[in-house]
This record gives structure tokens, sequence and C-alpha cells, in this order.
């Protein structure tokens, strides 16, 4: 082998600066995850003092009962939940981004939301009047369970059309506009469902479209973690497959992957992550799609290693201020968690087509 | 390794493309190929003749329609993706995306069949890809992105990211196409060079007859018809397969320069022309595409002499006994348009 000509300081200054800044970055980020999670459970239509809420929320008593039922019964579960969409919605998107290679590709982008609705829609509203949501809550996990099957295997289904889709494509438009139909067919095909509904598992259904954190009580929870940790582990243990990936199918082929295994881990990964997430909070839109994106740009970098575990910081801290938002901190009203999302989320997709003009070329 | 085995072989190889709904449509039939260590091999052919699809098959990125390839002693489909990925790396022509990788990110992606599940690089691996690097001369810019890069290199990165897969075989397709010409030169220079230093096969694509002519050890020719000719780029050139492979209307092949000439023969006036080196063979070029004839004295409408007069080029033409100094062949070819009226009117 040859020996490398370049002088130490040429070789080394560069290299030492990315993980230098990156590891401030990651350690900002984890500061303000702390900072939104004791402000989303501080917020809230009754007052509690942030110190008594730490107190609460860190060693686990307090004098008011009232105020230790709520934050341990609603809110604590609430911003859990919050911080596992933020995580499992947005390492889906990234995990769709690098494997379409189109960086307009998100769960709710490309109909994938839609496909775990019809799951869910197959539950609430196939099964008769016995089948409502409440229902499911009565029966509690063994009906999370089932509701989390259908929204999983309702996206697995969907994403595998778009997948067949997409080998056929080569362009990022046109596969978005794909994305957009599936998803179209998909929430018509529900749509003839309610049409032919009883009203009040339609009433039930069009809250769960709203999309809530809140929704998640205490035996879900442990249904959503496990599922979102599982659908995380199979996306890291993918990294090394989305990092060959990025160069396309050929060149990660050429490189040993056995690239219709990797597609089935992370088709697998992502169907958990957004089924799940969609069978107990609802359609939830555009985190899938922007927090990868601002991730990368604080990051600099397209290594799957760094920019899974910081795309969840970041999906975190996403989802802890849509809901402290959505609190509508001063009044008692509670927006639904969607509508912030969009709020929030639309505005950078935007931000990604007009600051980027091409597409192709500036992907990741 | 035994030195004296080839790297790759096939043998009785078809290649084309099936299809469930459509008959299957061989491109080529019973190919008998070979890729040696240290040789530069070079595939020509015109658009549409199957090059692309030859090199996808070798590299297993599309099936074999019969034949047997192998690749270090053991037939392709037994060998596990990561053991073909240790024998054969590629360069290919489709454009990479991931804009937001550096350089080093991606030639060190070269690694990943070395690498455990997540890809960590050990000292070894870092010293491949620095190596890789290091020899492609890309070491300059190994923290700029991808979508900084220039095209001639963005295709140095991609040969890089090749290298530092380290594997006796290195297929590329079209590594010259979207280049400048310096970076062409430049990059089967390297390529050449690679394959002596290294011992590795090179198995390369190319529209450049010229580079090719010069860089390879062996030109494998693929016609329009799917045959295939091989041999050492010299004799495929005296013996006139190079010729016959890209025959077509309005050019010829020069087998003294090795170059497609864009102009008929030509039909004009004969001159006859005096002088060696550089100074007669651009004067003849010249001429060439005005439409004269160089060649003997005794019908020639006059005589051309090339001299070299203190370092400068110089020209006399000679007509009727009367001489004429030229100091540029803009001056000579204005004089002899008028010179090919007179003669035309005679």
């Amino acid at each position: 082998m040859g020996v490398s000509i370049s002088s130490p300081t040429d070789a080394q200054k560069p290299r030492s600066f990315w993980p230098q800044r990156n590891r401030i970055v990651i350690m900002v980020l984890f500061g303000f995850v702390i900072l939104f999670f004791l402000l989303d459970i501080t917020l809230g239509s009754v007052r509690i003092p942030l110190k008594e809420v730490a107190r609460i929320v860190f060693e686990g008593e307090s004098e008011n009962r009232a105020w230790l039922y709520i934050v341990q019964k609603i809110r604590l579960p609430k911003a859990i939940t919050a911080i596992l969409v933020g995580c499992g919605l947005s390492v889906s998107g990234l995990q769709m981004q690098t494997l379409f290679r189109n960086p307009l590709s998100g769960p709710a982008e490309l109909g994938i939301t839609a496909g775990a609705g019809l799951g869910v829609a197959v539950v609430m509203l196939g099964g008769g009047g016995s089948a409502s949501l409440y229902a499911i809550r009565e029966l509690g996990v063994s009906g999370s369970w089932l509701l989390v099957l259908m929204a999983s295997l309702g996206a697995a289904l969907v994403l595998l059309l778009v997948l067949l889709i997409a080998g056929r494509l080569r362009d990022n438009v046109v596969l978005l506009i794909v994305g957009v139909m599936v998803g179209t067919i998909t929430v018509s095909l529900i749509s003839i469902w309610q049409y032919f509904s009883q009203p009040e598992q339609l009433q039930e259904y069009l809250l769960w479209t709203f999309g809530s954190l809140g929704g998640v009580v205490q035996s879900h929870l442990y249904v959503l973690s496990g599922v979102v940790i599982v659908g995380l582990l199979l996306a890291f243990v993918s990294s090394k497959a989305l990092n060959a990936l990025l160069l396309g199918e050929n060149y990660a082929r050429s490189m040993g992957l056995t690239v219709g295994r990797s597609r089935l881990i992370i088709l697998l990964s992502t169907s958990l992550l957004t089924g799940s997430i969609t069978a107990f909070c609802g359609p939830i839109g555009f985190v899938g799609i922007a927090v990868p994106h601002i991730t990368r740009s604080l990051l600099g970098t397209s290594d799957h290693r760094i920019l899974i575990p910081t795309t969840c910081l970041v999906g975190t801290i996403l989802l802890l201020v849509c809901d402290s938002i959505a609190q509508l901190p001063g009044t008692g009203a509670v927006l639904p968690i969607n509508i912030v999302t969009s709020l929030l989320g639309a505005p950078v997709v935007i931000w990604i087509i007009v600051s980027r003009n091409n597409l192709r070329s500036s992907f990741s | 390794m035994n030195e004296t085995l080839p790297l790759l072989s096939a043998r009785a190889l078809t290649i084309g493309y099936s299809s469930s709904n459509q008959p299957v449509t061989p491109i080529s039939h019973s190919l008998d190929l070979d890729l040696w260590p240290g040789k530069l091999v070079c595939l020509l052919g015109p658009n549409g003749a199957g090059k692309s699809t030859l090199m996808r098959t070798l590299a297993g990125l599309q099936p074999t329609l019969a034949g047997v390839i192998t690749i270090a002693g053991k037939p392709m489909q037994t060998l596990a993706p990561v053991e073909l990925a240790q024998q054969l790396s590629l360069v290919l022509t489709e454009r990479v995306e991931a804009g937001n990788l550096t350089v080093s990110e991606l030639v060190a992606l070269g690694r990943t069949p070395y690498t455990g599940w997540l890809g960590a690089l050990t000292q070894q691996d870092k010293e491949q890809v620095n190596w890789a690097m290091d020899v492609t001369e890309t070491v300059n810019f190994r923290q700029r992105r991808l979508h900084q890069l220039s095209d001639g290199e963005r295709q140095k990165v991609m040969l890089a990211r090749a290298l530092a897969q380290d594997t006796p075989l290195i297929l590329l397709d079209e590594p010259t196409a979207h280049l400048d010409l310096p970076n062409r030169v430049e990059m089967m220079r390297l390529l050449h060079q690679l394959a002596r230093q290294t011992g590795k096969a090179i198995l390369l694509s190319t529209h450049e007859l010229d580079l090719a002519l010069q860089a390879a050890d062996q030109l494998w020719l693929i016609r329009q018809t799917g045959e295939m000719n091989m041999g050492v780029p010299e004799d495929l050139v005296l013996n006139g397969t190079f010729e016959a492979a890209f025959a077509k209307n309005g050019f010829h092949f020069d087998r003294t320069t090795g170059t497609f000439a864009i102009h008929n023969e030509a039909s004009g006036p004969s001159v006859s022309l005096d002088g060696t080196g550089s100074l007669a063979f651009w004067t003849g070029r010249a001429l060439q595409r005005e439409g004269f004839v160089i060649g003997a004295s005794d019908n020639a409408i006059c005589l051309i002499e090339t001299l070299d007069v203190a370092g400068k080029p110089h020209w006399v033409v000679t007509r009727d006994k009367i001489r004429t100094d030229y100091t540029t062949l803009a001056d000579v070819l204005t004089s002899l348009q008028e010179l090919k009226h007179v003669s035309a009117d005679l």
C-alpha cells in the first residue's frame, strides 16, 4: 500500500471539527429535551408550580394529591407519548427519505399514515357497534394489540405498494404524486366505510383523525413504547444498510448489501413505528418529513449512525413544543396535536423546497 | 493467488434481457472473456451494442442468460454478496445524489463489505481509505460535500470509493463520460497506472476510442450485431478489425494516426507537401479539411514546403516557379483558395 503524503495537520484538523461540533449540538439538544419535557408537564388547565412538577417527576411525591394525580396519571403519560411519537415518526421519515432517495418522503406524505388509518378503520368501523375506540380502551391491552397490528399492516401494505411503484420511477416529484394518490385512494376507501357506518362509530373515528397524545392510557403506553422501541432498534440496526443505500441500490448491492433483506427490515421498522403511533394518536402530519431535514442541517452529516439518535432528540423536542402550544397556555382549551404539527411543519417543507432549487442533487 | 489465472472469466456467456411478457432478447452469444491481473481492458462499441448490459452482467447486477462467470475460481452465483463485494467493485454511470455526504464519508463507505454491523472503521480500514484518496488525489477536498464537486472531481471520488473497497477487480461503466478532455486523459492515465502498480484487473467501457487505443492493454470490441472481437489495440488496428467495428458512412479511420477523420477522402486538386514532423502533419490536416489531395508532385497544382525559421513555422508555396512566403496557415489557405478557383476555371 502507498504511504499517505498528506501532512498530519492537514488530515486531522477538519476531521475532528465535525464530531466536536456535533457533540456540542447533541448536548444542547439534550438540554432542550429536559427543558421542554418539564415545560410540557407544567402547562395545562390546572396551574401547578414548576418546582412542584419537578418534585413530582423526580421524587414522586407531593402534598397536593390532586397535583400528584394530574402529573402522574395524565401529564406524564402524555409527555412520554409525545417523546415516543416524536422519535418514531421522525426516524420513520428519515428511513423513508433514504430508502426512496427522496427528500420529500415522509409517512404522511406517501400515504403510509393513511394506510395505518385504514387499518384503524377496519377495527373501529368494521367490527360493528362493539369495536369502537371506547370498546378498544375497555378491552385494554389485547384490544390495543389488535389495533397496532392492523394499523401496522395497513401501513406496510401502502409502503409496499409505493415501493413497488417507486422501482419504476426515477423522478422525485412523480413519486410524491403517486404517494398522494395512494393516500387519496386509501382515504376514499375509509370514506366509503364511514358513509355506511353508524353515527356513534363515526364520531369516535373522526375524533381519532384529529390526533391526540392524551388518549393513551397507561396500559396502552406499555404497548406503544414496546413497539416503538422495537421499531427504533430495527432502524438503528439498519443504519449501515441505510448509509450504503445513500449511494443507490446498485452501489449498495456492489458493496455486499443484501438489498432485499435490508429493505424488508426498513419496511418493517417504518410500518411498526408509523402503524403503532397512528393507531394510538391518530394521523400526525409533517413530523416525519420535517425533522430529518432539520437534523441534517444541524449536524451536516448523512451518517445514519449519528442521524438516527439525533433525529430522535429533535423529534422529541418538536413534539413537546407542539404539545405545549396545543395546551394554549393561559386558556383551558386544547388544540388537536395534528393541527399544531401541521402549522409548524408545513413551513419547514416549503423552506426545503424553496431553499433547494434542485431537489435531485441536494438530497440528504 | 496464482498470477497465471484470470481474476474473472466468462465461458459461453450469453447476455441480454428476459422478462415475463416478452421473449428472451439476447444481445451477445457465447462470449469467452478473461480479465487478467495488472491489465487494463477497454470495452468499446457503438451505442446500443450492449456495453452496459455486459458490464452489468459481469458485475452481477443482472443475471446471465446462459454461460458461467467465474470469479476467484468460484462460479459467481455461489459467492455470497459480501464475498463478491470483496472481489469486485464498481463505478457506475448513475449519478450519486447523496449531496450531503463528505468525500471522506463516501470513500469510507467503500469499506462496507469489511466492517461490522454498525460499520465502524478499524485502523486498517482508515489506512485503506486514506490510500485510496491519496492515489486518486482527492485528499485535498476530503471534507467537501459531494454537491460541491465538479464532474471530474466527483468521478475521481467514485474511483476512490471503489479503491477503498480493496478488490482485485474493478469495473467502470463509462468513467470518462461527462468529463472534459484533460479530466478524461487524467482518468485514463490513473486507471492505467493503477492496473500496473497494484496488479488489479480493470475493465472499463468507454466511447473514447483514441484514449482507449493508448491506455488499454486489451480491447474488447462489441459490434452492433453482438459479436465481440478481442485483442491488443495495435493488432486490432493493423488487421482492420477496429476499422470494421466502427464502419459508418461519413468518416474513415486513419491507421497511421489512429484517429477517425471526419472528412471523406479528398477529391479536390492535388497539392504536394514537403516537410517533416508536426509542422507537416498539421499542414496536411488543414489541407485535407479544405479538400486538397496531398499527392505526388507531377500533377500537383503547387508545392508547399514547411520550414522552421528560428523556432517559428514558415511556409513556402511554389507555383509556376513563383515562390511566396507565408507565416500563418490561414494565409496559405487563403492563397490556395484562389488557386483552387483558377484551376477549376481552367
